[in-house]
């Protein structure tokens, strides 16, 4: 829904960012962290979503997955937009997402609320198809809102190609950007940002691939000297294997719109409470479990932060990959199958689950948060009602104990 | 124990439709072959001036100790070398994935089955020799039959659907130092059908083909009268090597390792069945045992439809040992995690919903049963080198290549170690230790000379002329044909890219000067096209392949070559030397 034009917004952010020939850096740079924040605010509400999915071989947990991988790739590429542009980007503090709510400075009368919900066909298509909508043609963002992902990074185009010269820097910035750190086979490529078409080509990468504005049988890349093969997914011969760059079934906004669609075939979930607060639970262990996922989560992204800081020690591959592929999945599992409410069956629910709360009140080490999640498996019953959790405890804490002393030398 | 020994103790040959000009295997890992007049190996050597495709003959060297022993050795009068090839193939019992594999069942079917007489299925020259430098061509032909020889036998009529006869095994020959070099058939398969219906990958009745193995063995003879004997060694005859600067993500050589590893034959690897891990453990350098898989990975991406970037690695980060702190950790993980373990062989998707890799076809994924192994895993000692590593435990040193041993791994790391359904050189049979001698980890038991006919059995303390290869597909083309991908479930897998090519790259075209003609963009240009066949339906009978096994018997001689070349100011692997015209259509006769 387009707003209706007799509605008057206060000159926010986007007025400045189109109505003017010469845009302030800094509006760029607010912008290019705005674009990051709206990236990464859609990651862990895929993720909770993700994880709540039992059967990692179904089609829904797949696509979502890919999905939920490709935005971390976005968010990569954002980020290194907003260190060419002579800022750093920020993770933390009040650039962390809060659920439930709208993504950041979107217009909540034409954009989903977007929470953490427990997967179901709907969830994917009134959140998550709704999230990665087209944009509509033409309509360019008002005021201090925008209406598609697309429109932000619309303005954000419109300005940089007004800034007169160039405004991206390699050298004398703060930052440092990253091209090593989007692993795996998902697609898309991050690019280190030097000028306005190495911006524009990464732009397109990531509007491309969120909403899928190519035309289906042109690859994204037209004519790429190699490696046209670039991603395994399901083809048009109805199989799965290789295919020629991105094609329009592959936006994020059909692959949910095909999940939601098979509403008939969705796996079974985990029976976890939508948008949690811990402070309702009973179950003590529930508490403690989410306690010392928000607490891995928050230093995780301290340390995420940090890997954008030239010069600094780069906590990437000894800290932050680990934490994120070896222990949160495993925490959020083992929330998952901790019922929220004393006496409960995690068979039944409702189970706990992640709340993804930034925690600067009380900062607690590693080694802290590694002993207590010690002590979490040592109180653990043998019983085969408690497997899963105990499964993903000790592997979580396997993981822990693995990034303990980097991050000791890190000071985390 | 001799003091001297042959090297490599197997040695791999194989076919080429060209009757007189081969090439040497290559001798380095991931090498091109070498050219018997010692000019550098060019696209123009994988075939004759009429475009036949040459053979590649196996040398083998002899060895006391580190040093090589040659005609140029002081003091040698000279050297001569027996070898006796055999192709046991119709006789034995047919290829069934992994049923066999712990010996056959009592209802296992034979090739053949009703042929009475079993050594008639046999094709057996009987034993050639040679000596001297520049020697021969040798053939081991059926109109030179030793005298005295009783076990020869060849296949007798025409064969369809070329119309030719196998009357040869091939040749010795020698080179300028007196060292052997052993050449294989011509790649002649039919039957005496004149139908030539091939009806499945691996057993055709009266089919035959013209692969063989069998012992080599030679006598140093002193100018001082006396003589002495080197250890045998092995000769197998294979299919053409189509890349041959791409390697198999497990190689002949880390499957026969790792049974050597298991069965005792290195303890600081694995101690009487305890492997060493830990910090006081084994540490695998990562140069020679954790990086040439990585690079392994990376390279497939020019020979199959897999996407580059996950695949690329910056051996930097990988390759840094931690010392006090330790940053790479977490990216050691992420491909440990990857990586199907032991006893996953079964598993596409892991528990946090990554596909588990090699994204290849196992050794059983055609047969439902309590075998069943769907897909391709590192061999035990390799996931045990990458696991050592991911936690840590690793050195990062220069590896000296040289010597007898350098030469074995070489050529061995050049064939394909999996998966075996039944593979390309050699079968599971390669991992069955009963076939080695115990002391000497990669060399066969040979059974002594014989005067035939061959033995129709399994003696592994005796291995026989043709006792290796008799397991492989009949004829070989057939297997090769269809083993290009694989559909299992809902994927469709691939099988050995680095052998078999299954999506390659092209040179760019040349331009065609036509100034007044608008120049069209064309999206293909640089972009991956099937080796064979189609690409844009996995289900069609053609993908990646021949529609009908027959056509590889007519035409796998023609097929192009992957080669590392300069394009574009960029290296890469591109097809050459294709004679087979592309597109092509079979005429369907």
């Amino acid at each position: 829904m387009a707003p209706s034009a007799t509605e008057s917004y206060p000159p926010g952010l986007f007025d400045r960012l189109t109505s003017t020939t010469s845009p302030a850096i800094k509006d760029l740079q607010e912008a290019a962290q705005l674009a990051l924040q709206v990236e990464f605010t859609t990651i862990p509400v895929y993720l909770s979503a993700l994880y709540s999915i039992s059967d990692t071989e179904s089609h829904a947990y797949q696509t979502l997955r890919s999905v939920a991988m490709e935005e971390m790739f976005h968010v990569n590429q954002a980020a290194n937009i907003v260190v060419a542009l002579g800022a750093l980007p920020k993770f933390t503090g009040d650039a962390v997402p809060v659920y439930p709510g709208y993504l950041p400075k979107a217009n909540p009368k034409t954009t989903p609320m977007v929470g953490l919900f427990r997967a179901s066909p709907d969830v994917f298509s009134n959140v998550f198809a709704a999230i990665e909508s087209p944009a509509q043609y033409g309509a360019p963002p008002q005021g201090d809102n925008y209406d598609s992902i697309a429109q932000l990074y619309g303005a954000l185009i419109t300005a940089v190609n007004a800034y007169p010269g160039n405004p991206f820097r390699t050298t004398d910035v703060p930052g440092r950007q990253r091209t090593n750190i989007y692993l795996g086979k998902f697609g898309g490529n991050v690019n280190e940002v030097v000028d306005k078409e190495s911006f524009h080509a990464a732009v397109n990468e990531i509007v491309e691939q969120g909403e899928g504005t190519v035309p289906p049988e042109k690859p994204l890349v037209p004519v790429e000297s190699f490696g046209t093969y670039n991603h395994y997914g399901k083809r048009t011969d109805g199989t799965y294997g290789p295919i020629l760059g991105t094609p329009y079934e592959m936006s994020h906004f059909l692959k949910f719109r095909e999940v939601a669609l098979d509403s008939g075939n969705f796996p079974p979930t985990l029976p976890i409470i939508s948008n949690p607060d811990s402070s309702v639970y009973t179950n003590p262990r529930a508490r403690r479990l989410a306690d010392s996922f928000d607490h891995h989560y928050s230093l995780m992204l301290r340390a995420f932060e940090a890997a954008f800081k030239a010069g600094a020690p780069d906590p990437y591959f000894s800290v932050v990959l680990s934490i994120m592929h070896r222990v949160l999945p495993h925490l959020s599992r083992a929330l998952m199958s901790t019922p929220a409410f004393a006496g409960g069956d995690g068979s039944v629910g409702p189970n706990a689950a992640p709340a993804w709360l930034y925690r600067s009140d009380i900062k607690r080490t590693f080694e802290e948060l590694t002993q207590e999640l010690e002590g979490e498996v040592n109180q653990l019953s043998t019983s085969s009602r408690e497997s899963a959790l105990n499964t993903h405890l000790k592997a979580a804490l396997a993981g822990d104990k693995e990034i303990l002393m980097a991050a000791e030398a890190l000071g985390l | 124990m001799p003091d001297y020994k042959i090297y490599p103790p197997i040695g791999i040959a194989r076919v080429g439709n060209a009757p007189d000009k081969f090439y040497i295997g290559p001798e380095t890992y991931r090498g091109l072959p070498t050219n018997p007049d010692g000019n550098p190996f060019t696209q123009d050597d994988f075939r004759d001036g009429q475009g036949r495709m040459c053979r590649q003959a196996a040398r083998f060297h002899i060895f006391h100790g580190d040093e090589e022993v040659s005609l140029n050795t002081p003091g040698v009068k000279s050297i001569t070398w027996t070898v006796h090839m055999a192709n046991k193939k119709a006789s034995w019992y047919e290829f069934a994935t992994n049923e066999g594999e712990q010996g056959y069942a009592s209802n296992h079917p034979l090739r053949n089955a009703h042929v009475e007489n079993r050594h008639s299925l046999i094709i057996d020259p009987g034993p050639r020799q040679i000596s001297g430098a520049h020697a021969g061509p040798v053939p081991m032909d059926r109109h030179t039959i030793p005298e005295g020889y009783k076990g020869a036998n060849f296949p007798e009529g025409i064969l369809y659907p070329n119309r030719e006869r196998i009357d040869t095994l091939g040749e010795l020959r020698t080179d300028e130092s007196g060292r052997l070099l052993v050449l294989g058939g011509l790649g002649i398969s039919g039957t005496e059908d004149e139908n030539a219906v091939i009806k499945q990958y691996a057993n055709n009745d009266g089919w035959w083909d013209d692969t063989a193995d069998g012992r080599v063995s030679a006598v140093i003879e002193w100018e001082n009268g006396s003589s002495k004997p080197a250890e045998t060694a092995w000769v197998s005859v294979a299919p053409p090597s189509y890349a041959p600067e791409i390697a198999n993500l497990v190689t002949l050589w880390d499957t026969i390792f790792d049974s050597a590893v298991r069965a005792g034959h290195y303890p600081r690897i694995n101690d009487q069945g305890i492997w060493q891990s830990g910090p006081h453990g084994y540490k695998p350098n990562f140069q020679s045992e954790i990086k040439p898989l990585l690079e392994r990975a990376t390279t497939y991406t020019w020979v199959a439809a897999i996407p580059p970037k996950p695949h690329s690695f910056d051996m930097e980060m990988l390759g840094a040992v931690p010392n006090k702190e330790d940053h790479y950790r977490g990216l050691r993980n992420w491909i440990l995690d990857i990586l199907r373990p032991p006893a996953d062989e079964n598993t596409i998707i892991s528990g946090r919903g990554a596909t588990m890799m090699p994204y290849l076809a196992g050794d059983n994924c055609l047969i439902d049963g309590t075998l069943t192994s769907n897909f391709l895993r590192l061999t035990d000692t390799q996931f045990f080198f990458v696991q050592q590593w991911a936690a840590g435990h690793f050195v990062n040193e220069p590896v000296a290549d040289g010597g007898p041993q350098s030469l074995t791994r070489n050529i061995l790391e050049n064939c394909v170690g999996g998966a075996f359904s039944p593979g390309i050189e050699l079968t599971w049979i390669s991992r069955n230790r009963a076939i080695y001698s115990s002391e000497d980890p990669f060399r066969i038991n040979a059974a002594p000379p014989t005067e035939g006919p061959l033995n129709l059995g399994f003696s592994p303390a005796a291995m026989e002329p043709g006792d290796l290869t008799r397991y492989m597909a009949i004829p070989w083309q057939a297997d090769f044909n269809e083993c290009s991908s694989q559909p299992i479930g809902e994927r469709v897998l691939w099988w050995w890219p680095a052998q078999r090519p299954e999506f390659v790259y092209l040179e760019p075209r040349p331009e065609i000067e036509n100034l007044a003609a608008i120049p069209t963009p064309d999206e293909q240009t640089g972009g991956q096209v099937a080796w064979i066949g189609t690409d844009f339906d996995q289900l069609r009978g053609d993908f990646i392949s021949f529609a009908d096994d027959v056509q590889m018997v007519q035409y796998w001689s023609q097929l192009g070559f992957v080669m590392e070349k300069e394009v574009k100011g960029e290296r890469r692997f591109v097809e050459v030397a294709r004679t087979l015209p592309r597109p092509f259509t079979p005429d369907g006769n």
